[in-house]
């Protein structure tokens, strides 16, 4: 990749890392995740992307020294990291580190998902490998394994928590996201498989995460769990019946 | 078919197209969209006139009433019509979705400035 001062020394290039993190009427939480990734990787882009939020998420999380990128309509979850990845597209960002606004995310593990995006394109944080100590109900418990499972059929790889949304995406996995589609909703199994898909690495490493500090889940009620498992399935064999797109304009290689 | 039927039908197809026709001169419908509700409109109309072509078409595919071959015809119309009403809305929410995200990054671009 050319960047300035890359070759001196032998060392690894520097590179540039935004931390992505979609939020909707989360200034609640927003102002402690950010400034905490802030102390942690002063040399990290910290950019929030505001989901047209009803609250003060944008100025709160401004304050706290992120930049803030303002959806002026809702445009979901996926949406949202969508425009994270067309900002780190076209200012040429090495790699996105995505995390929850909600304080679920800890920014500990922030250094682990980099680290590892050294032997892997998409690296996704793990709430299901290792100590676990997170609770969820019983029908999403079910449900998230069982897509784990096809998905890792499919990729041939070892997935334990798809719908994860704590993840490092290098630039080669997030260009096929810039460039091409992304589901609006919520991203799953279904991202990960088009990735590997395209011959790109998909990796996993252990996470701890926390309980929600303030707001509600994405997937709540009986109505969004039926969404979702009807979706998911759905998602993944439209993925597989996809043709993947050959890598245009990446910095591949 | 009964005479009065008919000139029911004939009445409503000829109001169906004429209703279509002030809504493309209003600009409230485009005329690329408001094509397949004129053919909808014309079908009646040449159906209510000329009702052998349907009797025959019936005995071809060997239903015993030509009218529920008309109404089997109009349900699958208007179902294919929604579904394709369905895709046009899911390309108009993909389009107004990239549409929000540009002007997301470039009111960013603009704040620089």
């Amino acid at each position: 990749m050319r960047r300035k001062g890359s070759t001196q020394e032998g060392r690894m290039p520097e590179r540039k890392v935004a931390v992505v993190i979609p939020a909707r009427n989360e200034e609640a939480s927003v102002a402690s995740v950010v400034s905490k990734v802030r102390t942690l990787h002063p040399d990290f882009d910290v950019i929030v992307i505001d989901d047209a939020s009803q609250d003060g998420t944008a100025e709160v999380a401004g304050r706290a020294g992120a930049k803030i990128l303002r959806a002026p309509i809702r445009l979901g979850y996926g949406g949202a990291v969508q425009t994270g990845f067309k900002y780190a597209y076209a200012r040429e960002y090495d790699l996105v580190v995505l995390l929850d606004a909600d304080g679920q995310h800890d920014p500990d593990y922030i250094q682990p998902l980099v680290e590892a995006s050294d032997r892997y394109d998409l690296v996704v944080g793990s709430r299901f490998r290792g100590k676990a100590s997170y609770k969820i109900s019983f029908v999403r418990l079910v449900g998230m394994k069982l897509f784990s499972r096809i998905a890792s059929a499919i990729t041939g790889l070892e997935l334990t928590d798809t719908s994860s949304g704590f993840q490092a995406v290098t630039r080669k996995a997030f260009t096929i996201f810039a460039l091409g589609s992304y589901p609006v909703d919520f991203p799953d199994a279904d991202t990960l498989v088009w990735v590997a898909r395209h011959g790109l690495r998909v990796g996993e490493i252990p996470v701890v995460m926390h309980p929600r500090v303030a707001g509600k889940s994405m997937i709540s009620g009986i109505g969004s769990s039926l969404k979702y498992a009807v979706k998911m399935p759905l998602a993944i064999l439209v993925t597989i019946l996809r043709i993947p797109t050959t890598q245009k304009g990446g910095d591949a290689g | 078919m009964i005479l009065q039927v008919r000139i029911m039908s004939l009445v409503i197809s000829v109001f169906f197209v004429v209703y279509v026709i002030w809504l493309v001169r209003n600009r409230k419908l485009r005329e690329t969209d408001s094509f397949l509700w004129i053919l909808a409109g014309l079908a009646i109309f040449v159906i209510a006139i000329w009702v052998k072509p349907l009797v025959l078409f019936t005995r071809l595919i060997g239903a015993t009433y030509p009218v529920s071959v008309l109404f089997f015809g109009a349900l699958m119309f208007l179902i294919f019509t929604s579904l394709w009403m369905t895709t046009r809305i899911s390309e108009l929410s993909e389009q107004v979705k990239d549409l929000a995200q540009t002007i997301t990054l470039l009111s960013e671009e603009r704040s620089r400035e």
